[in-house]
């Protein structure tokens, strides 16, 4: 009885489907004949068992195909291992394309883990936030010194707080002496953080002003192996400090990196620590139960409502600790980079299973009569479903035995491009492990599923006489799959080479000012006491044409004040950058003057002058500057010059108002030398006499102004090493996803090609045949990837103020780039292909 | 030799039960009212198949009925290793079960 249901018709549909054994007739008859029994008892009776039928039958049918009973499991892998040595090459690609895929994939997932742990040891994490100064030029880091003891005193919420100013300290016991980085934080911040201690006590150590609590690696380079319990270190060759604690070394997942933590009393000094002045981050630890919210709504005020030295408005805001590290206060948060990663280790993986799919199918007319043969010789189909399984999932394993190799090899350099020192037992924890095991299974079930059951559909009439089926199904998904993974390729090199040019333009640069043959000397308190007796006598050198001094390096202008200027009432202010300068220093620099003249001796009461940048110049609306009023909090003075804009930050910035102050309000801090190009060596060797002179005991550290720059550029420095890496990678990727569709088209036309070359055809023109077709997929990806990668690269252009423009070059580099290689891969097939033997392909009828 | 399992045996018993009209939907109600199990045919012809394959009944192929949408019946009888295999299994049980009867159930529950 034929069922007239559309229901039942299908339900017995998916029956059939799902029953692969030999014995599909009886099993789907017995069906019918039930059905067509109850079907006079009730319509809705019989397909009601019917359903439930099939209901409860799936699960144990699909289970079945995978049941591995003991002796069948031997022979599975006795196949899988056969099959291997009889397609060498084959089977090496394939399990390598898949391992790259794999290794990608874990040191992604090891990057985007420790990414997301940072922070994370601290036992009151969730409590701890960092208190952030909301400005009208944006949000800052750091905050008042007097903010903290405020915020304690007036509201109950804030159960601790401390200040943590991390400077760079020269320290010396005995004749060991270099520069650390401290942190300066008052007694509470070790109960706030969590920093494990390996001798000493957390909570008493820092009691004492004259303290310090140091790491253990600091421990080891200062004292070798005794105990530094109770022993001194010098501080900046003027204060003795004794060792009151030794903490273990910092992880490297935290934000907070330093050698040794003292006491700020020691560095600033007890009166500047109860001033209003901004200078370092602070911490509050938040009682248990208070809404953060609400909270930071009542501290907003704060500053205004104590600091009556302005009326600008700065506001209190909170940062929580863990989110330090991701989210940052302006600008993009790098947890996008997170997140882009994190489905970038997926896509990969998802590339590299398709890939895998498709150069396991690639060969099937040579399996083909092996599956006929198999057939013939009585294997049913859920026996050949379960043999490429079992292929599949032992080259699975393989991959990820070498994908870990590869991780483990390549660990280093990933280290080095990401800058981060991922360790490779940290695979070794249980989520880890489990993830791994999973990721082989599910690449290898995955990737196992489209060959398992094609392959093993062959039926063997057809396949001994040689009649192919022609399954034009595949390859239009196929090509799809290729063109997506060229266009992935295309588009990370257009990205790298924009990318790459934006560095050129950027290294190239007129920056305004001359950054060229001149050493940055940091100058600690002694060194600044002398500064005055040395410029002479350095400047006395034939190969050393100026010095100067200031308070930050021209590329890093970015203290703020307010400033008040003629012309404006006394409510109207600017917040403005400003840096204290020298004597020299716009001449130093090569800074071209636009009105007025630099600082000079000639005119004493330069002291309480300022000069003022074109920028600033703008916002006055002077148009005659020299001579005008100009005031920065209380203290007036004139309008001494006007310098010409120059970059005083990186170049993502645009150019802001900065005035220049000769002295006093922030001491000198760095000593700029300028010299020659020739004979550094000598040079360099007189300044470190001069100092070694007038300041004995302390090292000659310097450094060149232009490494200092280069260094700013570091993030984008990385970006490009990565993106250049899976630049290469994603072709390497897509190369092997078009030899498997090569190979597999070029099987497919045997019989075409076989018939061209009998009427004539040379193999280049075979060759260029193939070629065409394979060429069209590259245009289309290169078609893809042009309006995405113009998309991207002028978002990401949009970090910079000063950019060069993309030009047409990048976009034509790449699609050439993609053709040649598409070219050479495909290559390899039509090669092969042009050359067959047209005999041996038509001789099969 | 390995034992029977469960299903198998009740299976081959059905079978032999049966005699020449063994066939899915009688032994699936022929077990159903001598034991009240209810199989899936899912389940039975799976085992149905290793046990072809393990050589302890054989398949014969019958006539094609409108009932079935076209299709033949497959027949099972047991074979000669079916039997053996049966025999060693109904020992097996004999033996394990020796010297029980209703009345020492009525004691234990006592």
């Amino acid at each position: 009885m034929q069922s007239r249901f559309k229901i039942s018709s299908f339900l017995f549909f998916i029956h059939k489907k799902l029953y692969l054994y030999s014995m599909n007739e009886g099993y789907i008859g017995d069906l019918e004949e039930q059905y067509c029994l109850l079907r006079t008892k009730g319509k809705w009776k019989a397909l009601h068992w019917l359903f439930v039928q099939f209901a409860r039958s799936v699960p144990s049918l699909i289970f079945s195909y995978f049941l591995w009973s003991l002796t069948m499991f031997k022979n599975h892998v006795i196949l899988a291992l056969r099959n291997i040595r009889k397609y060498k090459i084959y089977s090496f690609v394939n399990i390598v394309g898949l391992a790259v895929g794999m290794a990608c994939c874990i040191l992604i997932l090891l990057w985007v883990q420790d990414e997301l742990s940072y922070d994370q040891f601290h036992k009151n994490g969730k409590r701890i936030y960092m208190l952030t100064l909301i400005t009208d030029r944006g949000t800052w880091r750091s905050s008042p010194w007097a903010l903290v003891p405020t915020l304690k005193n007036d509201f109950p919420e804030v159960e601790m707080g401390s200040q943590c100013a991390v400077r760079t300290v020269l320290v010396r016991h005995g004749d060991r002496m270099f520069y650390e980085t401290g942190a300066m934080v008052v007694p509470e911040f070790l109960k706030i953080f969590t920093f494990p201690f390996k001798s000493g006590d957390p909570t008493k150590a820092l009691d004492n002003i004259e303290s310090v609590v140091i790491t253990e690696s600091t421990a080891h380079k200062y004292f070798g192996s005794e105990d530094p319990i109770g022993k001194t270190l010098t501080f900046e060759n003027s204060i003795d400090l004794v060792v009151t604690g030794v903490m273990e070394d910092i992880p490297s997942n935290s934000h907070l990196q330093f050698a040794l933590m003292a006491r700020p009393e020691v560095a600033f000094g007890k009166e500047r620590m109860k001033t209003w002045s901004a200078d370092c981050p602070s911490y509050i630890l938040l009682a248990e139960g208070a809404n953060p919210t609400e909270f930071e709504n009542k501290i907003r005020d704060t500053i205004n409502k104590y600091d009556k030295r302005t009326t600008v408005k700065y506001y209190v805001g909170m940062h929580p600790l863990q989110k330090i590290h991701l989210y940052a206060l302006q600008g993009t948060n790098p947890v996008v980079y997170v997140i882009l990663f994190a489905g970038v280790a997926v896509i990969v993986l998802l590339i590299a299973c398709i890939n895998f799919m498709n150069l396991a199918t690639a060969r099937s007319s040579t399996r083909a009569r092996e599956v006929g043969l198999r057939k013939v010789v009585g294997a049913a189909r859920p026996d050949l479903i379960r043999q490429f399984f079992g292929e599949s999932i032992i080259l699975s394993i393989m991959a990820v035995v070498i994908g870990l190799g590869l991780v483990y090899l390549y660990l280093p350099s990933f280290n080095s491009m990401a800058a981060k020192s991922l360790e490779f037992k940290s695979l070794g924890n249980n989520t880890n492990i489990i993830g791994i095991l999973l990721m082989g299974l599910f690449t290898g079930i995955i990737a196992g599923i489209y060959p398992a059951l094609i392959l093993s559909s062959f039926q063997p009439v057809k396949i001994l006489r040689h009649v192919f089926v022609k399954r034009s199904k595949g390859v239009g998904l196929r090509k799809t799959l290729i063109v997506f993974q060229f266009t992935a390729a295309i588009l990370l090199i257009i990205m790298t080479s924009v990318l790459f040019k934006q560095m050129q333009y950027i290294r190239n640069k007129d920056l305004g000012f001359n950054k060229e043959q001149i050493i940055t000397v940091r100058m600690n308190r002694q060194m600044r006491q002398k500064y005055e007796t040395m410029k002479p006598i350095l400047r006395q050198h034939e190969n050393i044409s100026h010095v100067t001094a200031a308070s930050n390096i021209p590329l890093r202008i970015s203290n703020n004040n307010p400033f008040y200027w003629e012309g404006g009432s006394a409510d109207e202010y600017i917040s403005m950058s400003f840096a204290c300068v020298d004597y020299d220093y716009f001449e130093t620099f090569n800074m071209e003057m636009v009105h007025g003249r630099p600082f000079s001796k000639k005119f004493p009461t330069d002291r309480g002058n300022y000069i003022i940048n074109e920028a600033a110049l703008k916002m006055t609306g002077y148009e005659d500057p020299v001579g005008r009023m100009f005031s920065m909090w209380t203290t007036e003075g004139e309008i001494v010059g006007v310098v010409k804009d120059f970059h005083a930050t990186t170049l993502h910035n645009s150019i802001k108002p900065i005035v220049f102050l000769l002295y006093k309000n922030l001491p000198y801090f760095i000593m700029f030398i300028k010299i020659a190009p020739n004979q550094i060596g000598q040079t360099l060797d007189h300044i470190e006499n001069v100092i070694e002179t007038h300041v004995p005991g302390i090292p000659f550290q310097y450094e060149f102004l232009d490494e200092i720059f280069d260094r700013q550029y570091q993030q984008e420095a990385r970006l490009l090493s990565i993106l250049e890496a899976f630049a290469g990678l994603a072709i390497f990727v897509s190369c092997l996803g078009l030899l498997g569709l090569a190979s597999f088209m070029a099987e497919q036309k045997t019989k075409e090609i076989a018939i061209r070359k009998v009427l004539g055809a040379s193999p280049a023109t075979i060759v260029g045949n193939m070629s065409k077709e394979f060429l069209w997929l590259v245009l289309a990806a290169n078609g893809v990837a042009w309006p995405v990668g113009f998309y991207l690269s002028r978002a990401w252009m949009e970090n910079f103020v000063f950019k060069t423009s993309i030009g047409i070059w990048p976009y034509f580099i790449s699609a050439a780039l993609a053709v040649i290689v598409a070219l050479i891969t495909v290559s390899f097939q039509s090669i092969r292909a042009a050359h067959a033997n047209p005999v041996d392909s038509m001789r099969t009828e | 030799m390995k034992d029977l399992t469960k299903i198998e045996e009740t299976i081959l018993l059905a079978i032999w039960r049966l005699e020449d009209n063994a066939y899915g939907v009688t032994i699936k109600d022929h077990i159903h009212s001598s034991s009240g199990r209810q199989y899936l045919y899912s389940t039975l012809y799976t085992a149905l198949e290793q046990m072809v394959r393990k050589g302890l009944i054989a398949k014969r192929y019958g006539d094609p009925s409108p009932e079935r949408g076209g299709k033949r019946k497959i027949f099972f009888d047991i074979t000669k290793e079916g039997f053996i295999a049966l025999e060693s299994a109904y020992h097996k049980q004999k033996s394990i079960w020796a010297g029980v009867t209703e009345k020492s159930f009525r004691e234990a529950l006592r």
